[in-house]
């Protein structure tokens, strides 16, 4: 049970990182629960002695990003067919958007994925460069510049731009 | 060495090796624009901290616990994909957006039935709403969350939470909300906050998913109101600031 008690130890941490990442809020919980789905049955993946929190968050991220690639993939196939008389118009969207979300949800949602993940896991999760690069698995320059990019469109749209 | 945006960021973030940071230092001591740049990224860093942070410090649903305490055994042992628990969300918030052309009539049900519990029970007492020269209005803490939160700034874990903040057609400031027994909007009048829309059941306080839902009947009576576009977080500050008098 040593593993399952570090990864209750880690829930809240998980979802936080759930709720940054997946843009609407309500998902995180299920993205929560995938994630430690997949650690469950992949555990022996898990090289005891490294550290389970990046390998979570990267088990977690994966899912996340496996799961962005199939929506885009079903909206290029068929229009929902809300997309009749009764589909609000965008307009309505942006409001409704705009009640369920505070600015700073808001603006973190308008970010591409490949920032707010970048963000999420140095400014919110507060891991380093290093590791947070290692968890995404790309080079540290690309990481650097995600991140700026990230921070300059936060402060622009937060409005909170030097 | 020019001083690039991504040293800036990292020297606010303490991830630039010490001879660097000490020349970041030495710019930064002569050039207050720069000093400025990596304030901004350091507050960031508070808000997003201060955002997401009361997350972790919930309360952990109990079926992701139950997945790891073993409390889970009737669960079906096939793997719960993501896009099927989305699914059935996707379900039921659809069947939410078919309540909209019935908003009219079935606001008036909602509103009446939530009055008569929150009312009932509060006769006299602290709830969030009192009746008062025939009018319903804020009071105790949906009136201070009215009156000093902004959607800016609030952390997540509040018992109410402030959305929009817009200027409706009739010339008044009004805000949406959304508390534990109720959500709806409510508009300045008078140095009181006037209830326009009350929709029952807001949120449960420990419950993160509902914190966030938008009732779609809320959006559609902020269209219906609005005049112009929402507040921004500047205008939203600035109005505070003005008591949101005219």
């Amino acid at each position: 049970m040593a593993f399952e008690g570090e990864l209750l130890a880690l829930l809240p941490r998980l979802r936080r990182f759930a709720a940054g990442l997946s843009r609407n809020a309500a998902d995180g919980d299920d993205l929560c629960q995938a994630a430690l789905e997949r650690a469950l049955k992949s555990r022996h993946l898990w090289a005891e002695g490294t550290r389970l929190d990046s390998w979570m968050y990267r088990i977690m991220r994966n899912i996340w990003i496996d799961e962005a690639r199939a929506r885009q993939r079903r909206a290029k196939t068929f229009a929902p067919e809300e997309e009749g008389e009764n589909a609000p118009d965008p307009g309505d969207r942006r409001i409704e958007a705009a009640v369920e979300l505070s600015d700073v949800a808001r603006a973190m949602a308008r970010l591409p994925d490949e920032q707010r993940e970048v963000i999420a896991l140095v400014l919110v999760e507060g891991f380093a460069y290093r590791e947070a690069a290692d968890i995404l698995d790309i080079p540290i320059g690309t990481l650097t510049s995600r991140l700026v990019r990230g921070r300059n469109a936060l402060l622009v749209e937060l409005g909170e731009a030097a | 060495m020019k001083i690039t945006d991504e040293m800036l960021v990292a020297f606010a973030d303490g991830e630039l090796d010490p001879e660097v940071h000490a020349h970041v230092e030495r710019a930064i001591a002569a050039d207050p624009e720069l000093g400025r740049k990596v304030e901004a990224h350091r507050r960031l860093r508070q808000t997003l901290t201060h955002h997401f942070g009361p997350i972790a410090d919930e309360p952990v649903p109990e079926h992701l616990k139950a997945l790891l305490t073993g409390q889970d055994l009737a669960a079906p042992a096939t793997v719960v994909s993501l896009a099927g628990v989305r699914a059935r969300r996707v379900e039921e918030a659809e069947a939410k957006r078919r309540w909209r052309p019935g908003w009219g009539i079935a606001a008036a049900m909602a509103a009446s039935l939530v009055l008569g519990l929150a009312v009932g029970q509060n006769m006299g007492g602290s709830g969030p709403v009192a009746i008062s020269g025939g009018t319903i209005v804020a009071q105790g803490e949906l009136a201070k969350a009215l009156d000093r939160q902004l959607a800016s700034a609030q952390a997540m874990g509040l018992p109410t939470r402030i959305g929009l903040s817009f200027r409706s057609k009739e010339g008044s400031i009004c805000r949406t909300f959304a508390g534990q027994a109720m959500s709806g909007i409510a508009c300045e009048e008078d140095g009181r906050w006037r209830l326009e829309q009350i929709l029952s059941g807001g949120r449960k306080a420990t419950d993160y998913r509902q914190a966030s839902a938008a009732d779609p009947r809320l959006a559609a009576a902020v269209e219906d109101m609005i005049a112009g576009v929402p507040f921004d977080a500047e205008a939203e500050r600035a109005a505070r600031d003005a008591d949101w008098r005219q």
